[in-house]
């Protein structure tokens, strides 16, 4: 069935591919998307890319709460500075882990979760990984919805190309559907080469994956090494809280994600609709989108992004809209908004990305 | 050793000045702000549950007051946590703000203070306050007032201030405030642990349902799936023969079942939590228009789970084999924003209960 409803989706579309996973697709979104539940098919770009599909500079304004820049200042400053680049590298994450290994001890870092929550919040990105909904515990499989259960595949590794997935019972639709874009040519999220992103390399569609492939790959650090990439490669988007782990980079699959979305509302890159994105630092929140603070958080989350989207396709398509732009949650905040838990003994990594001198980590 | 004597002698300073919470002191003199230069303000705090209006922070320890009086107190380190529920009475919760405002809490501005009190450059600070040498030693105070007038200054306050060791700085009537609040923390924390939580019934409408529950042991009855911690989630389910299976499951290990034997009176009063808060009329698609409760943030920690009932009945509303799913996608979101829906309170003592039962079988080591 799920076939069927890919192709249904080739049939349907202007396109027949468009790029990881975007945020809304994996349900977390359910009662946004204008009013009606999100389909997984969707791009999700920053907040001010409009219907127009005006291509160029996409400037997004980021401020601190007052009072709190003496802590958030230098993780913002850092994680604008990685997302900015939009330079994807191997060997990104230092100390790093995943959903799957046990909980040790050590510090959260400050840094590493900030540039997760604007790889939300900023760059429209959701987890790369699956989270279980009947407690929200992530695994290290790769996302997917109305998803039944999931087996490792032959290479006994969990997000890798060769897993098995199960769709929920139950009369169709809906089935199990893949919301993690994948690279049309190998579904290879950690290679780094020129392939230019846009629909004619990227897809989301089950049925043109490649030989081998059961399910897309995504970058979780054992996926990683498999594919030669080292077992210090893995997504910022991977949804896991490890004490100690450190991003310095992104890696290709969040690359690849946001520069799809860059290729604008035709999907095509080259042409006059593709955007860059600048985040910038603000002093006032006024004149910001993004609010990054710190809040009274329940303690079984290290922060959170509140934001919303809003459909943009000048003409959707019969399936519902694909293209959306973020947007604030004004019954909750006039800004789109990061928080970080205050109620967490964070570690801040305040400087020495460029020498990689974990020695200066400094404790709140 | 040392901070309890500053704490004692900065109570006896308070008491001496007329302090315990009645008025401006004395010891403002000299800075600027004679003794009463607050005391003029009005003021208006909000008797809605929903809305907070006060919360004071201290080190690992934390007390949140409703604008019904229910109070949150919690203490420890997010790996070992001790959570309270208490309510205070209106006239004791007006009188401690009273006495905040006296003090001059709601027009807090650390950097104008700093500059003004202590001669300091405005630059030497951030808004949040003086630096603390440690996290542990800020109290921070969120003051939430409909409206606050003193003569010309009319502003409605929702006021978030930091402060450091006041008894640093016992000159200053704000830094009184401060650790007013401080020591309130501390005095309700002890009654906290001397009294317990106190239940809080959700009243009408839902609790005058009545129901019946299956005795069958092979029937779920009741179940609640949530984060118990940033490692660990756990669903707890309760079948018909009294039987509580708790399976808890680690980031990174297998899962590992927990169950505890209730009696009949027990889970009744369990199953009572859940019905009383309307979850036997559980509408998700309402629900979520009328209250926005099923949108979340993301990254947010969610909780899903599941209500059976043989027969329901509130007044004319009846039904039999009740099963009803219901899921909140952001826990927090909706403690913070709907706190004031029956079934975001029935969630919340619903997860403090079943945690509690959870922790208390653990402890003993059971299986």
């Amino acid at each position: 069935m799920t076939r069927l409803l890919v192709l249904l989706s080739i049939a349907w579309y202007p396109f027949p591919v468009l790029a990881g996973t975007f945020l809304g697709s994996a349900g977390h979104l359910s009662s946004s998307c204008g009013g009606s539940p999100c389909s997984n098919f969707i791009i999700v770009h920053p907040v001010g890319y409009t219907s127009a599909g005006i291509g160029g500079e996409l400037e997004i304004p980021i401020c601190i709460e007052p009072g709190e820049e003496r802590l958030l200042r230098a993780p913002v400053e850092n994680a604008i500075a990685i997302w900015n680049a939009l330079n994807p590298m191997m060997g990104n994450c230092r100390d790093c882990g995943t959903a799957d290994e046990p909980f040790r001890e050590g510090v959260q870092l400050l840094d590493t979760v900030v540039l997760h929550e604007l790889g939300h919040c900023a760059m429209g990105l959701d987890h790369s990984n699956y989270q279980a909904p009947m407690a929200d515990d992530s695994v290290n499989f790769t996302s997917g919805t109305e998803v039944n259960s999931y087996g490792e595949g032959a290479d006994g590794i969990r997000g890798s190309r060769d897993d098995v997935v199960t769709p929920n019972p139950g009369p169709p639709p809906p089935n199990a559907l893949m919301t993690h874009w994948y690279r049309l040519a190998d579904n290879n999220p950690v290679v780094i080469d020129g392939t230019v992103i846009d629909a004619t390399t990227f897809s989301l569609i089950w049925a043109l994956l490649p030989a081998g492939s059961n399910w897309p790959a995504s970058a979780n650090r054992f996926v990683a090494e498999s594919l030669g990439a080292g077992d210090d490669t893995q997504s910022v988007m991977h949804a896991a809280a490890v004490r100690n782990m450190l991003y310095v980079g992104i890696s290709a699959d969040d690359s690849n994600t946001v520069r799809h979305a860059m290729s604008g509302l035709d999907a095509q890159a080259g042409t006059a609709d593709d955007y860059t994105i600048r985040l910038v630092l603000v002093n006032d929140c006024a004149d910001a989108e993004i609010e990054v603070r710190m809040s009274d958080l329940e303690e079984t989350l290290l922060g959170d992004c509140l934001a919303d989207v809003t459909p943009i396709d000048p003409e959707p398509p019969p399936l519902g809209s694909v293209h959306h732009a973020l947007q604030p949650i004004p019954m909750l905040f006039p800004r789109i908004t990061v928080r970080i838990n205050e109620n967490i003994s964070w570690g801040i990594f305040a400087d020495s990305f460029e020498s990689g001198d974990l020695s200066r980590w400094a404790q709140r | 050793m040392r901070r309890a004597v500053l704490w004692c002698v900065l109570l006896v300073v308070l008491l001496a000045a007329g302090g315990g919470g009645s008025g401006p002191s004395e010891i403002a003199q000299g800075y600027g702000y004679p003794a009463g230069h607050y005391s003029s303000a009005e003021f208006v705090v909000s008797d809605d549950p929903a809305v907070m209006v006060l919360s004071v922070r201290h080190g690992d320890r934390s007390l949140r007051v409703w604008g019904d009086g229910r109070t949150e107190l919690v203490t420890g380190s997010e790996d070992e946590r001790e959570t309270f529920m208490r309510r205070i009475e209106r006239s004791r919760l007006l009188s401690l703000i009273r006495s905040a405002v006296d003090h001059g809490l709601a027009e807090f501005d650390a950097d104008v203070m700093i500059h003004e009190m202590q001669g300091r450059p405005r630059d030497g600070h951030s808004l949040g306050g003086p630096p603390c040498p440690t996290g542990s030693e800020r109290i921070e105070v969120t003051l939430r007032l409909v409206s606050y007038t003193r003569d010309s200054f009319k502003n409605p306050r929702v006021e978030r201030a930091g402060f450091c060791a006041p008894e640093t700085y016992a000159h200053i009537p704000q830094a009184q405030a401060f650790a007013e609040l401080a020591a309130l923390v501390e005095e309700e924390l002890a009654t906290a642990r001397r009294e317990g939580s106190i239940e809080i019934r959700a009243g009408p409408p839902y609790s005058e349902a009545t129901f019946t529950l299956s005795n069958d042991p092979a029937k779920l009855i009741l179940s609640l799936g949530r984060r118990l911690t940033l490692h660990e989630t756990l669903v707890s389910r309760l079948f018909g023969d009294g039987r509580l299976e708790m399976e808890l499951k680690e980031r990174g290990h297998d899962p590992v079942i927990y169950e505890r034997q209730m009696s009949y009176s027990e889970m009744v009063a369990l199953v009572r939590i859940a019905v009383d808060h309307g979850f036997g009329e559980w509408d998700t698609e309402a629900l979520r228009e009328v209250f926005g409760i099923v949108r979340g943030g993301i990254d947010a920690s969610g909780a899903r789970g599941s209500i059976h009932l043989e027969t329901y009945r509130r007044g004319d509303y009846a039904r039999e084999g009740v099963n009803r799913q219901f899921r909140f996608q952001d826990v927090g979101l909706a403690r913070e924003f709907s706190s004031h829906v029956p079934q975001v309170r029935g969630l919340l003592l619903l997860r403090e209960k079943l945690n509690a039962e959870f922790e208390a079988v653990r402890r003993e080591g059971g299986k």
